[in-house]
């Protein structure tokens, strides 16, 4: 039990008499010794707290300011303190969450103040601490919460992406913004004659092949739709690192959203796979498809499990094998080490050619996890932190050289710079 | 346009400012009052007649008045509670001389003087005895209540401060407290007197009270302790 600072210094005070008045046999003293303990005898009377109205206004990407303004009434007699409870990762930018009145009676208390989100989530605003206390600031301290029907969602802002290299793996076109699926609603390009297979529509059936040959053959025609995009988004524990905020799981996050949009704006298919969560969405194409893609985005955190992206392949091998779609690594290199995940998803066309892979290394300048950095070096011997470092540069520079020597794409991001800017760097390169 | 929000933003700033500012200056400067009135009051009661005879036999009473007066001034410019207990305990301690005439331990002490040197002893006994009637208990109650308000103050101001740093917004609480503060300690503080007036005659052996009075103290430094 901890004694409140109003409570020991009156307690202390009588104290003081009251073994003053003893020592010295003085009634007076004795008599004065009661003085402050009496008002310790004050109690903390109840104080009814109501939410009259609630109101939250803008926001819904992170950085973006919201408003949020709680009218409550208190009837009763004591001081009053109330507090809107606000995640860790949001900043009052202005007013304040927090109020205190001094109630007799009745007294309307008003909590209103502006936030601003750093990270994305769904949020739930829903909680208001009550606190009431005697005038004296003595005695028993009366907490609850209050219930508040308040909920956020906070999505990334999807940075603006112009241009995304050029891949071609087994396009039949040149250009890939008319690149065909290998799957889809077979449209009036004429591919070739093939035998009959249950299933197939009796008005694509070629009675003419049919009876040349004597057995039921049926023309098979190119199928519309665009190619398909598969992100495998690497959520295990080491993309943790950084800063709350601004860490490489964000950026991986981030790069994620843009592509997607990207692509599913230009019609293409996009499919996704969280690393370390063993979570997929199937390919899909459109908004509803984005918008679906966002809602997994805005509740994922890096795992607390360890998956390997070649186990990340392989459970999601049949998808890829049916969609053959150009695939996404977005991942830390230097932890991940893709080389043999990234081999195979380039062998999975079984004529021989090469599957269109890229990989979007997730790097830093060095002031990510600065802080963490610090913390280490303070811990750790001196130079500690810059050995490893060092380490980590070797051991990516040569993850990445054998990942470009396999003839595999890779887009290395700093992550404290623009991915757009990368990105149309890489398409003028290309 | 900027210019205009930002001059608008800025004098927000400043009425808040000015706001905070507030009982943060008045609280210290009543605290002062306070420790100067209760300050004074302990003079008073030294100038009682068995302390004052004794003093002014060496050295004239109101040579002491600048010096204790000056005290809260300086715990102010120090930037420390100008009623702090340190000095609620030397203005206590300066009263109490008074209370003396009826201690039974000092005239104890006075018995065991009077084996070493007998001409002191009878002096102070002479002093002490015919002072018996003096009341100084208004006095006392005057310094106690001074400081028990002042303490109030404080605690609420510090409070005050401490819920403006975290950025909680405390319309006029403080004030509020204040008053309350001053409202019931001055209720009771008229009523104490009274109530006290009461003459108890214990009935119980003095081995009783004496064993009472060493369970509070035995509670009291249970209490203090935790």
């Amino acid at each position: 039990m901890k004694i409140r600072k109003g409570t020991y210094v009156l307690v202390k005070t009588s104290m003081f008499l009251l073994v003053l008045g003893i020592l010295l046999t003085s009634y007076e003293l004795v008599a004065l010794s009661v003085f402050p303990i009496l008002f310790l005898l004050t109690p903390t009377f109840p104080v009814r707290i109501k939410i009259l109205g609630h109101h939250l206004e803008g926001g819904g990407y992170v950085g973006e300011k919201f408003k949020v303004s709680i009218t409550m009434s208190a009837s009763g007699f004591g001081v009053v303190k109330v507090m809107h409870k606000l995640p860790e990762h949001f900043e009052l930018s202005n007013g304040s969450n927090a109020a205190a009145r001094f109630v007799v009676g009745s007294a309307g208390i008003k909590i209103d103040y502006e936030a601003i989100p750093t990270k994305r989530g769904k949020y739930s605003l829903g909680k208001v601490i009550v606190q009431v206390e005697n005038p004296f600031l003595t005695g028993k301290l009366f907490i609850r919460e209050l219930e508040v029907p308040l909920e956020i969602e906070i999505k990334q802002r999807v940075p603006k992406v112009i241009k995304i290299g050029v891949h071609r793996g087994i396009a039949r076109s040149p250009t890939p913004d008319v690149d065909v699926s290998k799957i889809g609603v077979p449209g009036t390009d004429f591919r070739e004659i093939r035998e009959y297979v249950s299933g197939d529509p009796v008005k694509f059936i070629n009675w003419k092949a049919s009876a040349r040959k004597n057995e039921v053959m049926v023309n098979q025609y190119e199928v519309e739709g665009k190619k398909s995009i598969w992100i495998f988004l690497d959520g295990n524990p080491y993309m943790k690192h950084g800063e709350l905020i601004r860490n490489y799981f964000e950026s991986a996050v981030e790069a994620t959203n843009a592509i997607s949009y990207y692509f599913t704006q230009r019609g293409y298919r996009v499919g996704l796979y969280i690393v370390g969560h063993r979570k997929y969405l199937y390919p899909d194409t459109g908004r509803r498809q984005f918008r679906r893609i966002v809602d997994e985005l805005i509740q994922v955190e890096p795992s607390e499990n360890f998956e390997s992206l070649e186990e990340a392949f392989e459970s999601s091998k049949a998808l890829l094998i049916t969609y053959k779609p150009l695939i996404y690594f977005i991942t830390r290199i230097e932890y991940s080490k893709p080389v043999r995940a990234v081999l195979k998803a380039s062998k999975i066309s079984k004529k021989g050619r090469k599957a269109p892979v890229e990989v979007i290394a997730l790097i830093s300048d060095g002031k990510v996890g600065e802080k963490s950095k610090e913390k280490l070096r303070e811990k750790s011997e001196e130079n500690a932190g810059d050995l490893s470092e060092l380490a980590l540069r070797i051991l990516r520079n040569s993850i990445e050289s054998r990942i470009r020597s396999a003839g595999v794409r890779m887009t290395v991001w700093e992550i404290d710079k623009p991915l757009s800017q990368i990105l149309l760097k890489e398409v003028l390169f290309a | 346009m900027k210019l205009r929000l930002r001059l608008k933003a800025k004098s927000d700033l400043d009425e808040k400012e000015r706001g905070r500012g507030n009982y943060l200056i008045f609280g210290p400067v009543i605290n002062l009052l306070l420790a100067e009135f209760a300050s004074y009051q302990a003079l008073l009661a030294l100038s009682q007649p068995p302390i004052l005879v004794l003093i002014s036999k060496y050295f004239a009473l109101q040579l002491l008045y600048p010096v204790v007066l000056s005290i809260p001034i300086i715990l102010l410019i120090l930037r420390k509670n100008p009623f702090s207990f340190g000095l609620f305990y030397f203005l206590l301690l300066m009263s109490v001389g008074n209370l003396l005439s009826r201690s039974e331990l000092f005239y104890a002490s006075l018995d065991a003087l009077y084996l070493k040197s007998p001409d002191l002893a009878s002096y102070l006994n002479s002093i002490f005895s015919s002072a018996k009637d003096v009341n100084i208990f208004t006095l006392l109650l005057n310094i106690v209540w001074l400081f028990v308000l002042s303490q109030l103050i404080w605690i609420s101001t510090e409070k005050g401060r401490e819920m403006e740093e975290r950025g909680m917004s405390s319309k006029n609480l403080v004030v509020f407290q204040w008053g309350f503060a001053f409202i019931s300690t001055y209720l009771i503080f008229l009523i104490y007197p009274a109530v006290f007036s009461f003459n108890f005659v214990f009935e119980a052996p003095l081995v009783i009270i004496g064993i009472i009075g060493v369970g509070i103290f035995i509670a009291a430094t249970f209490l203090l302790s935790r």
